[in-house]
């Protein structure tokens, strides 16, 4: 039984580095359509990169890029981030701080070269690489350039690993053990899982379009996402005034296959009745909600099929408006739940959500239909969710509040 | 709020901390696992099994350093051997980080918050330290830790430049609050990974 946070962590700053941008300006001209997403690129003015071009609609996992470059984007955008939420170095090494971070290929030793060179020799006397590898964790590497001493994780639940970065740093809130608490969700275009997902027939060689009857499969991204947490009283006592808080999380797993997500979406549905728990609302409470969207055939039925049975459940005629921000990022793995989560506060901000872009014929096989023109919300909207779906199972749900 | 262990359970047959094809072919017949299973899963999946009293709403914290490696070298094997072809689907699928407790979820219908961790400085304590947290915030009566390791050409040189000679294990703990009895649980501050594994199994 969950039962309603006794406290809702506030977002004290947040960052995000993705193809839609590395600014909230830069993301929000691109939600509202007032630049094309074709000229946004993977945040050059901050990561210094070794892709030359962003391989956002790739046409062959031959011309994948070999890493790493996930620490630098996680350092760029946790350092930006601090300075949002007017944290300095000193301040964190004097507090309980901790640090989460979501991630699938930063935690996973991917030098393809290395591993020839070790299968021809193997009592080769090389160890840089691996001893570089044993250094590089990135909770670790985080803990060490900011001394912090609090809670220290990383997450690597496939796709949902940025949401469950952020559920996971309110855990630790909650329970007391920190009283701030850094939430990374990051990953780079690395040619294992693009090989991985070319091979399982599920990318797509146009820019995706989920929800859509014309849907090819996904596209994949890079990026990073960071979200400052804290109690509301470590907030208060430096004289913030958050604008927005998590109001809630769920997380669940389907139980069912190791890949495909559940169809009738009842990971999904569990998570998000738990979230709505935790943050003691209602289904009808959420003013909108940023799917997984992947642009897969068995993601847009399992989230649709979730978001119309809670519809049903709690007596709707149909679901709150949902959307998916993947075309404008690509799906970018670990980093996404973090990403979206951050997308979400900015559109409440914003009073803007944007039309599911990519979705032009509506696929009737779907329960439920995503926004096809933008939502102005009304004025002192406050809740909105974030959905996740990953390998393994895992279905994870944030709930954003913008706080009045 | 302090850790109760409730149960555990140990699977590292062999005097070499191997784990011994024979045995790990019996758990595949016993569990009704498919035969390309690979030894991670079979020997986490078992040491589930022989759990005394594991329940099935458990939230379930798994944490390895390494993870599964015969799935990650054969899909390194994949890309350097056809640098031209695809590589092979599920060579790619079940080496990522959450593909065991995936695993471990659909066998035993677990439909539970998973959490897979990975790290390399003091990665016992973090994951007790997470279990702490999600008992602590009252969702949960108990949680399921896994830790595992397992070896490969490269695992043994990460665990010799960590400090310990190669081993592989897969351990479970059941945990619950400290109303509920049971021995107080966490490893002592300092203590290497390795060495508190062997410690608690007495290998």
């Amino acid at each position: 039984m969950i039962h309603r946070m006794p406290f809702e962590p506030v977002v004290t700053g947040f960052a995000h580095l993705s193809c839609a941008g590395a600014t909230d300006a830069d993301a929000l001209a691109l939600f509202r359509g007032e630049r094309p997403p074709d000229a946004s690129r993977p945040a050059r003015d901050v990561i210094d990169s070794a892709i030359s071009d962003p391989v956002f609609y790739l046409d062959s996992f031959q011309n994948a890029p070999d890493g790493p470059r996930t620490l630098a984007m996680i350092r760029a955008a946790v350092a930006r981030a601090l300075d949002a939420a007017g944290l300095t170095p000193d301040m964190l090494r004097d507090s309980a701080t901790g640090c989460v971070v979501g991630t699938t290929i930063a935690q996973q030793f991917t030098d393809t070269s290395y591993y020839a060179r070790l299968r021809e020799d193997p009592g080769m006397e090389e160890n840089g690489p691996v001893e570089q590898f044993l250094n590089s964790n990135p909770a670790e590497s985080i803990a060490r350039e900011y001394n912090l001493t609090g809670p220290l994780h990383t997450v690597s639940n496939a796709c949902s690993s940025g949401a469950d970065a952020v559920s996971i740093a309110a855990l630790c809130l909650l329970s007391g053990q920190c009283e701030r608490m850094i939430a990374v969700g990051a990953d780079e275009l690395h040619r294992t899982p693009v090989a991985g997902f070319h091979v399982l027939g599920v990318t797509s060689p146009f820019p995706c379009r989920p929800f859509d009857s014309a849907r090819a499969g996904l596209n994949l991204g890079e990026g990073a996402g960071v979200v400052i947490l804290e109690t509301p009283d470590c907030a208060r006592k430096r004289g913030r005034a958050p604008e927005f808080a998590l109001r809630g999380f769920g997380m669940s797993c389907d139980a069912s296959h190791i890949t495909a997500p559940d169809a009738t979406g009842g990971g999904m549905k569990r998570a998000f009745r738990d979230a709505l728990s935790r943050a003691g609302l209602a289904f009808d409470d959420i003013a909108f909600i940023n799917a997984h969207g992947t642009g897969t055939v068995l993601n847009d039925q399992c989230e649709a099929a979730a978001f119309a049975g809670l519809a049903e459940e709690a007596g709707l005629a149909v679901p709150p408006p949902f959307l998916s921000t993947k075309r404008f990022t690509g799906h970018t793995l670990g980093a996404a739940g973090t990403l979206e989560f951050i997308f979400t506060m900015l559109m409440l901000r914003d009073g803007f959500v944007p039309a599911s872009p990519g979705c032009k014929t509506l696929d009737p096989a779907l329960p439920c239909a995503p926004l096809t023109s933008p939502l102005t919300l009304p004025a002192g909207t406050r809740f909105a969710a974030s959905s996740s779906l990953a390998f393994g199972g895992t279905d994870t749900v944030l709930i954003a509040e913008r706080l009045g | 709020m302090a850790l109760r262990l409730i149960a555990s359970s140990f699977t590292a047959p062999g005097a070499d901390l191997r784990w011994d094809d024979d045995f790990l072919c019996a758990e595949r017949a016993r569990l009704g696992l498919g035969r390309r299973t690979d030894r991670m899963t079979a020997a986490v999946l078992s040491a589930l099994d022989r759990l005394e009293g594991r329940p099935n709403d458990a939230p379930l914290l798994f944490g390895s350093m390494l993870g599964v490696q015969s799935r990650i070298t054969a899909l390194q094997n994949d890309l350097i051997d056809f640098p031209e072809d695809q590589i092979g689907p599920v060579s790619f699928s079940c080496s990522v980080h959450n593909a065991v407790p995936g695993a471990a979820t659909i066998q035993f219908g677990m439909k539970v918050p998973v959490f897979s961790l990975a790290g390399f400085d003091r990665l016992p304590e973090r994951v007790l330290s997470l279990a702490e947290a999600v008992l602590s915030a009252g969702d949960a009566d108990h949680a399921l830790v896994i830790l595992t390791e397992e070896r490969s050409a490269f695992a043994d040189r990460a665990m010799r430049l960590h400090g310990t000679d190669p081993m592989e294990f897969a351990a479970v703990f059941l945990l619950g609050r400290e109303e509920e009895g049971g021995e107080a649980f966490r490893p002592p501050p300092g203590l290497d990974y390795f060495r508190w594994i062997r410690s608690l199994f007495s290998i």
